[in-house]
């Protein structure tokens, strides 16, 4: 890709990222105003997530050789631009899922799509922009940082609400919000995302092949994160069935991402082995 | 152009020299040894991307968006094509205490279900009604039974702690109403003469240890009709 195009690109992503911090406020932060303990409690939560994900990912030797500003960039479309796509469906999606008589899968539609569609669009811009970004495993982890990113901001967001939703107090609520999410379904978006990213690396990157095979790819493993993310988000009626499925889904989910994970590690290790051995060759 | 062969038999990978390598140098490794060990050769690292394409990726997630949006708006409204739904408030669990809203007249209230953020929300003749179950806090027994109402009108508005208003209470049930102005304060965009009245029920039958806060931002008709299908309920267990 010419320097232009890889601007381009970059350019792209920095505007969705400045569109982003309206609709992050009204969407995720508006409540932080109301509870200022959402955000004196949420930060040192925040920063733990952010220390762990960065940890997991910066042990493997899939991590990416491609400077320091990926990451952040990833992690702030993940907590802001990706807002725009949930402001800009606003409540219609969950309207027609009661329009259609499918109320189980308001939150499914309404929380899965904007979403993952959100954070998909900056795992390609910023494997887009940055040229030493060009393995399957580097659109795994672009992909855990942009659901981080996410995580990170619903999480400070839900945290305020959960405050003002407590009868006793406000610390108490966002506490207890933060633990509740942290137990159950922590970084879900970073293993959806992290999936997403997997296959759209593996589509830009993957050589000789066509671009019919390149889009279907894509879709395949973004209809896979986004699957899970849709089927999580259900509420069927029948408590008996909603943990089946959640069990279920957790372990799907966390098995698919060791899987890539350790998928990630096997083949970098042994690209550099590789690269070693024919120096020239390659481009991690 | 090599191709590698699984041991289904079926090929799995094409492809893997460059246009320009020779030919040896990417036939010498076994399909085995492909399959397993990812070759350099399988990835292009320096692939074009156009311009139309990183744009077509953004216009391609804006659609995502916007079609599922087209499509509920060409759909009839769901207040318009579903029937109206009675408003049960309390318990959804059989044997424990829950009240179906009813008007003056014995008929059930007619309402649609709304989103109403952690909370369940009904849209019942123009006015909303939401409801927050929760643990019984220590206030609602030994403090100021008004205090968990004032937070979750707060909650259920987005707007700021309520204060003032008029606190009633007789058994489990509590009644903080606010007047017009401070209605408005609390929620700016209220209808011009609905008002914002919070129930608290403690610890109703059956259900010891939970406690409902019902908020009403509406009219004062169906206030009364959620203020006096409460009374009756819990009036009817012996408790009011």
């Amino acid at each position: 890709m010419s320097r232009t195009q890889r601007n381009y690109a970059f350019i792209v992503l920095v505007l969705g990222l400045l569109i982003g911090i309206v609709p992050t406020y009204s969407t995720s932060l508006e409540t932080l105003a109301l509870n200022t303990s959402g955000l004196a409690i949420g930060l040192p939560f925040s920063l733990a997530y952010l220390f762990v994900a960065w940890l997991v990912m910066r042990i493997s030797p899939a991590w990416p050789k491609a400077g320091w500003l990926w990451m952040p960039l990833a992690v702030l479309w993940g907590g802001f631009a990706v807002n725009s796509f949930v402001y800009l469906a606003g409540s219609s999606l969950s309207t027609l899922m009661r329009q259609l008589d499918a109320s189980a899968f308001t939150a499914s539609l309404a929380g899965g799509l904007p979403k993952e569609v959100g954070k998909a669009l900056g795992v390609f811009l910023i494997l887009a922009a940055f040229q030493r970004l060009n393995r399957p495993w580097h659109g795994f982890f672009v992909g855990i940082a942009v659901g981080l990113g996410f995580t990170v901001v619903e999480n400070l967001g839900y945290g305020a609400v959960g405050g003002l939703y407590n009868p006793d107090s406000d610390a108490a609520g966002v506490m207890q919000m933060w633990l509740t999410r942290t137990q159950f379904g922590a970084m879900m978006h970073s293993i959806y995302t992290g999936i997403i990213g997997w296959g759209i690396a593996y589509a830009m990157f993957a050589a000789h092949r066509s671009t019919v095979w390149r889009v279907f790819t894509a879709l395949v493993w973004f209809l896979f994160g986004f699957g899970l993310h849709f089927a999580w988000n259900a509420a069927p009626a029948d408590m008996v069935v909603q943990v089946a499925k959640m069990i279920g889904l957790t372990v799907l989910s966390y098995a698919t991402f060791l899987f890539l994970y350790v998928r990630s590690w096997r083949w970098a290790k042994k690209e550099k082995a590789a690269s070693a051995a024919a120096p020239g060759e390659g481009g991690q | 152009m090599v191709s590698a062969t699984s041991r289904s038999g079926k090929t799995w990978w094409r492809g893997g020299c460059y246009p320009k390598q020779p030919r040896e140098s990417c036939t010498n490794m076994s399909a085995t040894k492909r399959r397993s060990e990812p070759s350099l050769r399988q990835w292009q690292d320096r692939p074009v991307w156009p311009l139309t394409v990183i744009l077509g990726a953004v216009v391609v997630a804006v659609l995502a968006i916007v079609i599922p949006k087209a499509v509920s708006a060409a759909l009839p409204a769901v207040s318009d094509s579903k029937p109206a739904v009675e408003l049960t408030l309390g318990s959804s669990v059989d044997g424990e205490w829950s009240v179906i809203v009813t008007q003056s007249d014995g008929a059930p209230l007619p309402c649609h279900e709304i989103s109403a953020g952690l909370m369940t929300g009904w849209e019942c003749k123009g006015s909303e009604v939401k409801s927050h179950t929760f643990e019984t806090p220590d206030a609602a027994n030994n403090g100021d039974p008004a205090q968990p109402i004032r937070r979750i009108i707060r909650a259920a508005n987005l707007g700021p702690l309520p204060e003032g208003g008029a606190v009633s209470a007789e058994g489990p049930l509590t009644i903080l109403r606010l007047d017009q102005q401070e209605s408005a304060r609390v929620n700016p965009e209220l209808d011009q003469g609905h008002t914002i009245t919070g129930f608290l029920v403690t610890n109703p039958p059956g259900v010891e240890g939970i406690s409902y806060v019902i908020v009403v931002d509406g009219s004062e008709e169906v206030t009364a009709d959620v203020e006096r299908s409460l009374s009756q309920s819990l009036g009817a267990k012996g408790m009011v």
